[in-house]
């Protein structure tokens, strides 16, 4: 699925310079679901976005799917993460303009899915999240819990190989963090590779390995099975 | 996607109502005033422009030159110059004089004066009118008969349908029939050509033949192609054979020197012409500068109004940062959100828009009473007008929507996401934008200021004289014995205060001192009265008097101008020729007052009280108290004494 070599992020401010990421190898498989752990600003969620193309390496090499990727522009990273990848939040980063339906539809949309097909693969996937009673809700009309299962109806809607999630139980009571986990095991079964970043050792044991980063790189990593 | 982007754009209108009200109806405000000024400036450039000879069709004018360099500059003619010059400048192939005059008409239970032209036969053959009863070309043949608009058909006949009927109107000193021949549509507002009753000028006794008297319009029709040059210097040659005998004697009788140059001016040129105006019942000029002015004021306005959506949409565009990163995250590009957000632009522009055409619409009369015209909101529906305001319309669009949609089009997805955004100190063109609006907006308030103080000169600057409650009625065939009755009559009402018969505005005449010195001042001929009618001050000496029963015949008032135009040391007592003829002393030097154009600087003036000059009106000051009763009195007054008259209140 992808692979990192000494990868290398640096964020350049008017005052200061940060090493979010220094020197990262990492390798995930097709169909694995990777956990990612790690004191606050070492890096996770840098890592994440980079993984899923919303942000480029300063230096290294990185391997997406048979692509090398980190030298790409905006625009081209734009094209290959569309449909491939789906994103899901710690504070879920729904469109309060638009209802749950709409959400759900966009990434169809900018994928040009023709309308009837759209309208199925959206309600099934409602469905699945069990969010079709309030398919023409706002997402402030909703519970923090529904509002995450919402994000992932709309992140799995376009059936992607890779989801990033970055804390995505963060927000929530841990009756419903572990529904959210539930769902995202049930999309590993099926086949989706998943990467999260979590701060709980409890949504860790639902993955199939454990990396922790400190300063920016990592320190270990875990396999259970 | 579009649906999509219009509904987002849709509910964000909704959801910010603060927003959206501010931002709409600073457009729509922007836009109405763009509206109103290019219907304004329409109407002032498409005037005359309907007209299908509008190329062929030249005025007649006159450049009057002094030996001393001095030129005054006439639109009129005399009746005797269109005929002589058409029977020998080949190139003219049609001629119309259009002369106004007002006439009484007795109606069933009246009589009512009503505005008329005196016009060769051929007018409808180098106007366009259409004729909605009656035959174009026979219509002013005979003598006898008369053309009105819809309009005055209606109201003197009840119908439109009015060709056969006859009216009786007062012409040459008799009332006598004319028959109706033809029935025209109302002119258009943007006509320079009002006239509502056209009466064949053969039908007139008037043989004036004179040279050297201005007072009527004189058309001309020459093909396209023809030197106008070459016509022109024909005129001066026929002038200078025909006219030979009246130049010799004006200049034995009052010493006329004068140098004569007729020229052809253009029609279309008539209406914004400031040397040669429309003068003598057509429309009145505007001012081609002030038109420009205008239109660069509705540019900058729509500016403003853009500047401001811009500034409004940076403004919001932190809030709208998110929704930047998610759908960028979700597979958008910047191209799409460049769409999305210029679609929203555009569609808060439309609203802007059917806003600014409602307010136009409803500010319109208002609009027409301020700028004096009869606007139609049906203008703004003309092909040309609608491209220029589609045009209006994506360009707002595009400048008020393209920079913030690639501002926020351009925000990094990672930074939008974990809200790291931040435009504070950066955005140098946003506060560029609002230095830039916050001068446009000073700009404008301090040229209100100059502009209100500019017209409020007009209302407030002392004229010299008190214009307040001063009437002028113009009749004919005054005596000095019907002025005592008038003046009797009048002053049974308590509310008229002052009564004094003068000469309609603005006569000149030449005047030479004991010096030599040739002056054309302007004239008043009035009687004792006239100092305490318009409240006018006495520089030195005394104004005319009854105790001086000599005044009417010796004496002459002159004012400061005309004491300093003439270089007189000790004015009293002097002596000065009028019209080369009549020695009058000058007894009086009024303080000067403005009686031409607050543009100008005050002229000089000569006032006389000889009947033998003529009066032709009467200037009436009125206590401010029981306005309406007081007009209605001095109505009935001037209607008993002058039961035929061609008056105008
Ligand atoms: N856009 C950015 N600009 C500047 N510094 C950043 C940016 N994003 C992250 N950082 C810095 O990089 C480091 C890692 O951040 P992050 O990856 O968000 O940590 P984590 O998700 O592990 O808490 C932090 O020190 C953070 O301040
Ligand atoms: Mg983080």
């Amino acid at each position: 699925m992808l692979q990192t070599q000494n990868l290398q992020k640096i964020f350049t401010t008017e005052e200061v310079e940060t090493t979010a990421l220094n020197g990262i190898n990492l390798e995930i498989i097709d169909g694995e679901f990777v956990a990612i752990m790690g004191p606050s600003g070492c890096g996770k969620s840098t890592l994440l976005n980079i993984l899923g193309l919303l942000d480029s390496p300063t230096e290294g090499s990185y391997n997406f799917h048979g692509t090398e990727v980190a030298k790409l522009s905006e625009r081209q990273r734009a094209r290959h993460r569309k449909g491939k990848i789906g994103f899901v939040f710690q504070s879920f980063n729904l469109i309060d303009e638009l209802t749950v339906f709409e959400n759900v539809e966009l990434p169809l949309l900018y994928l040009k899915t023709p309308s009837m097909e759209r309208k199925i693969r959206v309600e099934s996937a409602l469905e699945r999240m069990n969010m079709m009673h309030r398919r023409n809700h706002f997402p402030q009309q909703l519970s923090g819990g529904q509002q995450q299962r919402v994000a992932i109806a709309r992140a799995v809607v376009a059936k992607p190989k890779l989801i990033l999630a970055d804390e995505p139980t963060g927000n929530l009571d841990s009756a419903n963090g572990k529904d959210v986990m539930k769902l995202l095991q049930e999309l590993n079964n099926e086949g989706t590779t998943i990467a999260m970043v979590t701060h709980s050792p409890y949504d860790a044991g639902f993955s199939h390995r454990i990396i922790y980063l400190f300063d920016g790189k990592i320190v270990t990593e875990n396999f259970h099975v | 996607m579009i649906s999509n982007y219009i509904k987002i754009a849709w509910r964000n209108i909704i959801i910010n109502p603060l927003y959206s009200v501010s931002n709409i109806s600073g457009l729509a405000l922007g836009l109405a005033i763009c509206m109103l000024i290019t219907l304004f400036v329409k109407d002032e450039l498409s005037f005359d422009q309907f007209f299908t000879k509008k190329r062929e069709i030249y005025r007649l004018v006159v450049e009057e030159r002094s030996p001393e360099g001095e030129v005054r500059k006439f639109g009129q003619t005399g009746l005797i110059h269109g005929p002589s010059f058409q029977l020998q400048a080949s190139a003219i192939t049609n001629m119309v004089r259009y002369q106004q005059q007002h006439y009484a008409i007795k109606t069933d239970d009246d009589i009512v004066v009503q505005s008329a032209f005196l016009v060769d036969s051929t007018y409808f053959n180098m106007f366009d009118a259409t004729f909605v009863d009656g035959n174009k070309y026979k219509a002013l043949y005979d003598p006898q008969s008369i053309v009105i608009t819809k309009k005055l058909a209606e109201k003197y006949f009840n119908t439109i349908s009015a060709v056969g009927k006859s009216l009786n109107i007062n012409f040459d000193e008799e009332f006598q029939n004319f028959t109706v021949s033809g029935v025209i549509e109302n002119p258009p507002v943007n006509s320079s050509m009002q006239a509502e009753m056209l009466i064949p000028i053969h039908k007139s006794k008037n043989r004036d033949n004179q040279w050297i008297n201005f007072y009527i319009n004189t058309f001309f029709e020459i093909p396209e192609g023809t030197d106008i040059a070459n016509v022109e210097k024909q005129f001066a040659l026929i002038f200078a054979t025909d006219a030979k005998d009246q130049i010799a004697d004006a200049a034995k009788e009052w010493n006329y020197k004068d140098q004569l140059t007729f020229k052809l001016q253009p029609f279309l040129d008539i209406h914004l012409s400031k040397d040669f105006k429309a003068v003598n019942g057509m429309k009145e000029s505007g001012n081609i500068l002030f038109s420009y002015f205008l239109s660069g004021i509705a540019l900058f306005i729509l500016l403003i109004a853009c500047i401001n959506f811009i500034n409004l949409a940076i403004a919001r565009s932190v809030e709208r940062s998110k929704e930047v990163g998610v759908r960028k995250a979700i597979g958008s590009t910047r191209k799409q959100l460049i769409c999305q957000f210029l679609s929203e632009s555009f569609l808060l522009n439309g609203f802007a828009f059917i806003l600014g055409i409602i307010l136009t619409y409803t500010a319109l009369p208002v609009f027409n009473q301020l700028s004096d015209k009869q606007l139609d909101f049906s203008y703004l529906f003309d092909a040309k007008l609608l491209t220029i305001f589609i045009a209006i319309f994506l360009l707002t669009g595009l400048l008020a929507g393209f920079y913030p949609a690639l501002l926020l089009s351009g925000f990094n997805p990672v930074e939008t996401l974990y809200g790291r955004i931040n435009l504070g100190g950066k955005n140098l063109l946003q506060k560029s934008l609002i230095v830039f609006q916050f001068s446009l907006a000073s700009f404008f308030i301090i040229f209100a200021i100059v502009q209100y103080r500019q017209a409020n000169l007009f209302v407030t600057k002392d004229l010299g004289y008190d214009d307040q409650n001063l009437i002028e009625i113009e009749a004919d065939g005054m005596t000095l014995s019907k002025i005592g009755v008038v003046e009797n009559e009048l002053k049974k009402d308590p509310s008229v205060l002052n009564v004094s018969p003068i000469n309609p505005c603005c006569w000149m005449t030449g005047v030479s001192t004991k010096d030599g010195k040739e002056m054309a001042p302007y004239m008043k001929v009035t009687n004792y009265n006239l100092i305490n009618t318009m409240g006018l001050t006495m520089k030195e000496g005394r104004f005319f008097s009854p105790d001086f029963p000599g005044d009417s015949t010796q004496s002459a008032i002159v004012n400061e101008s005309f004491v300093k135009a003439g270089n007189m040391k000790d004015p009293i007592g002097q002596t000065i020729k009028v019209m080369n003829r009549d020695n009058y002393q000058i007894v009086g030097v009024v303080r000067d007052y403005h009686h031409t154009s607050l543009y100008q600087t005050v002229q000089p003036q000569v006032f006389i009280s000889n009947p033998q000059q003529g009066w032709g009106a009467f200037l009436i000051r009125i206590s401010d108290k029981n306005i309406p009763k007081t007009l209605d009195h001095i109505k009935d007054v001037i209607k008993s004494q002058f039961p035929y008259p061609s008056l105008q209140i």
